[in-house]
């Protein structure tokens, strides 16, 4: 099965509903709790990234019975540095995001977290590409 | 009374959506007012204490299955937040006490109810 969603930059209305279809498709088809859970927050994260730091991009879940695939692509700035945006607390959001609650540069570091493989890839003034997978466990981290 | 009750007086909460929202067992508890925080260290059943009014609040709380929101320090939600809230059949309050006040509160009702 495969989802595509689009996602416009600094739509806050909308934010999170590609991450909410995407989550009730990985109940419906019986995924597990856990693998439903990291795949949410995979998800989320990369959709409010594409919302916060790009201009409009694509949200795209591939499901298999042993694993997810999420897949976020957008046009906009890229990222210069991948392995400085990866630490926590690195963010380049401005303040009125901030004093939303996003913006804490926990985002990346969360997709790399809940991922068992990520791939990122980026241009500056061109794009960003993340591409996370995640096995269908039980649990255990 | 039940551990809902229980906290709505404890935490001077007031209830913005239908009592059908209080279907949720409430399993535990968390503040904060960082988004990703939340979406990280939140548990399924808590109940999400935080300074936020804005719709994104209801986002987070609903995709990893927490048993409500309340905003405290007196504010109230905004209008599409809480219609959001009343969609995904979540509860929603409000309270005039801070974030260390209603942990404080809430911390001593879910110890003595052996959920801490
Ligand atoms: N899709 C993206 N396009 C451009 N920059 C991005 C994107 N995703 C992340 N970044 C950059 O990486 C930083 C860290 O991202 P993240 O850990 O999600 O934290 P936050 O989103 O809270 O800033 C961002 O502040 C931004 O500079
Ligand atoms: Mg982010």
């Amino acid at each position: 099965m495969q989802m595509q969603f689009e996602v416009q930059g600094m739509d806050f209305n909308r934010a999170g509903e590609a991450a909410a279809k995407i989550k009730k498709a990985l109940q419906m088809v019986g995924m597990e709790v856990h693998t439903v859970r990291r795949a949410v927050i995979v998800a989320y994260e990369a959709e409010l990234n594409i919302v916060i730091h790009a201009r409009r991009g694509t949200l795209t879940a591939h499901v298999y019975p042993d694993r997810v695939e999420i897949e976020a692509l957008d046009e906009g700035p890229g990222i210069p540095d991948i392995t400085l945006a990866m630490q926590e607390g690195y963010s380049t959001a401005p303040p009125h995001i901030r004093e939303m609650g996003f913006g804490a540069g926990m985002g990346l570091p969360n997709i790399n977290r809940c991922s068992d493989k990520l791939q990122i890839d980026s241009a500056v003034n061109k794009g960003t590409h993340v591409k996370s997978i995640i096995f269908n466990q039980a649990s255990g981290e | 009374m039940n551990l809902w009750s229980k906290i709505i007086q404890s935490l001077q909460l007031t209830l913005l959506t239908d009592p059908q929202t209080l279907q949720r067992d409430i399993r535990g508890a968390y503040c904060g007012d960082l988004l990703s925080d939340v979406l990280a260290h939140a548990s399924p059943g808590d109940l999400w204490i935080t300074i936020h009014r804005h719709r994104n609040i209801v986002a987070v709380a609903s995709l990893v299955n927490l048993s409500g929101i309340v905003i405290t320090g007196g504010r109230t939600p905004e209008t599409d937040t809480l219609e959001t809230a009343e969609k995904e059949g979540l509860a929603l309050f409000f309270t005039p006490l801070n974030n260390f006040q209603a942990c404080g509160r809430i911390y001593a009702l879910l110890s003595d109810y052996s959920i801490m």
